[in-house]
């Protein structure tokens, strides 16, 4: 009777203190998942540009040429930096992204990036980025562990792990076992 | 009790700040420019390296590349475990990269491995370009043609080496410090005051 109060209390105040971890951990993971489909860290901008070049030296060009060729095609951006990447192409950097450019034709391309809000911050924590960081998501790790034994023993009787329980959590198993009975054991 | 805990305390402090202000003294200072021209001298050494921020990958900021006046010339940097990520804030960015240069030696038997790492859908670090490129569908068992390319080009690259293998570079990056241009400057022109600035220390010494 105590261990199943025990049980039950350990994974109610383990629930609490990881509810955030765990919104972090999947909202994060389905983020990293479709990694190749999108960007979760910036909403990553891009417009086509067209600048007047017929006045401009590329060969001697100074940071104030450049500013002018920035307020042309792009008004309000914020000069940061510029280089030739290779010949023919000018590459300007602004604050927040970049305007790469055709110095023959003048056309070219602003690719302007802004954090993806939550999706930055909860993938960078994703990523492990610091010692302590990884210490603190292997207890969180440890602790989803705990959580999910914990979990099969909260409740008794028909909805209990003897029960319905029991049905739900072999259906949970076995997701996982077809999968590799798919692509790893290659069964199939 | 409390006067002798501070006061041990207090040496503590002044031990560490005076033993990391001698490290960072002791750190040679160059620019891409000059690295990249007698890199092997300097393969497992603390350097500060200062260069423009060409790009920083947008999906984690686990890699940047650090270019020179000569934008040919360019570097990758990977940060420590500790530092974490680059921020993409810094593309386009004068900075000072502290950190320690690696070298990655490519021969027959490290291609011969990337081949089989590409098939199984492991994306190699050598896969990674200078120019920030890096082709993150691998998932087949079939290599493509732009991966097939890529791995005869590299076969060609070490037979032609006449040393057995090619060498890639990177810097494994701890800090990373944005220097302020002057409003007049242009990158070029800070890359030329850096070199002036290394004359000035090498004839002092």
């Amino acid at each position: 009777m105590k261990i199943r109060k025990l049980n039950r209390d350990l994974h109610r105040d383990l629930g609490y203190i990881f509810f955030a971890m765990t919104v972090i951990y999947g909202l994060s993971g389905i983020a990293l998942n479709h990694i190749d489909d999108w960007n979760p860290n910036y909403i990553i901008r891009s417009k086509e540009i067209s600048a007047t070049i017929s006045t401009v030296d590329f060969k001697s060009l100074k940071r104030e040429n450049v500013i002018s060729l920035l307020n042309e095609v792009a008004p309000g951006e914020k000069y940061k930096n510029h280089y030739f990447p290779e010949e023919g192409t000018l590459k300007i950097f602004i604050k927040d992204g970049s305007i790469q450019l055709d110095t023959q034709t003048g056309q070219g391309k602003l690719e302007t990036s802004k954090r993806r809000a939550i999706f930055h911050q909860f993938n960078y924590l994703h990523y492990n980025p610091r010692k302590w960081w990884t210490i603190v998501s292997d207890i969180f790790a440890g602790s989803l562990i705990l959580l999910a034994f914990t979990g099969l023993f909260v409740l008794k009787g028909k909805n209990g792990i003897t029960g319905r329980g029991a049905w739900l959590t072999s259906v949970g198993i076995i997701v996982p076992l077809i999968f590799l009975l798919l692509y790893y054991w290659n069964v199939f | 009790m409390f006067k002798k805990i501070f006061g041990v305390l207090a040496i503590a402090v002044l031990l560490y700040s005076c033993g990391t202000k001698q490290t960072e003294s002791t750190v040679e200072k160059v620019n891409v420019e000059t690295l990249m021209a007698s890199i092997d001298n300097y393969i497992d050494k603390d350097v500060v390296v200062s260069g423009t921020v060409s790009h920083v990958c947008a999906h984690g900021g686990k890699r940047l590349f650090l270019i020179a006046e000569n934008p040919d010339l360019a570097i990758k940097v990977i940060p420590t475990e500790e530092l974490g990520v680059f921020n993409k804030d810094v593309e386009g960015s004068s900075v000072n990269i502290y950190g320690k240069v690696k070298e990655l030696r490519i021969d027959d038997a490290y291609i011969a491995n990337m081949e089989t790492e590409m098939k199984e859908g492991v994306e190699s670090e050598a896969a990674h370009t200078h120019d920030g490129e890096h082709n993150i569908e691998h998932k087949t068992v079939e290599l493509d043609s732009a991966q097939i390319q890529k791995i005869t080009d590299l076969r060609s690259e070490v037979a032609e080496s006449g040393k057995g293998y090619i060498s890639q570079y990177w810097i494994e990056c701890n800090k990373i410090e944005t220097v302020e241009i002057p409003a007049e400057e242009t990158v070029n022109e800070v890359s030329e005051e850096i070199e002036t600035e290394e004359k000035t220390v090498e004839a002092e010494k």
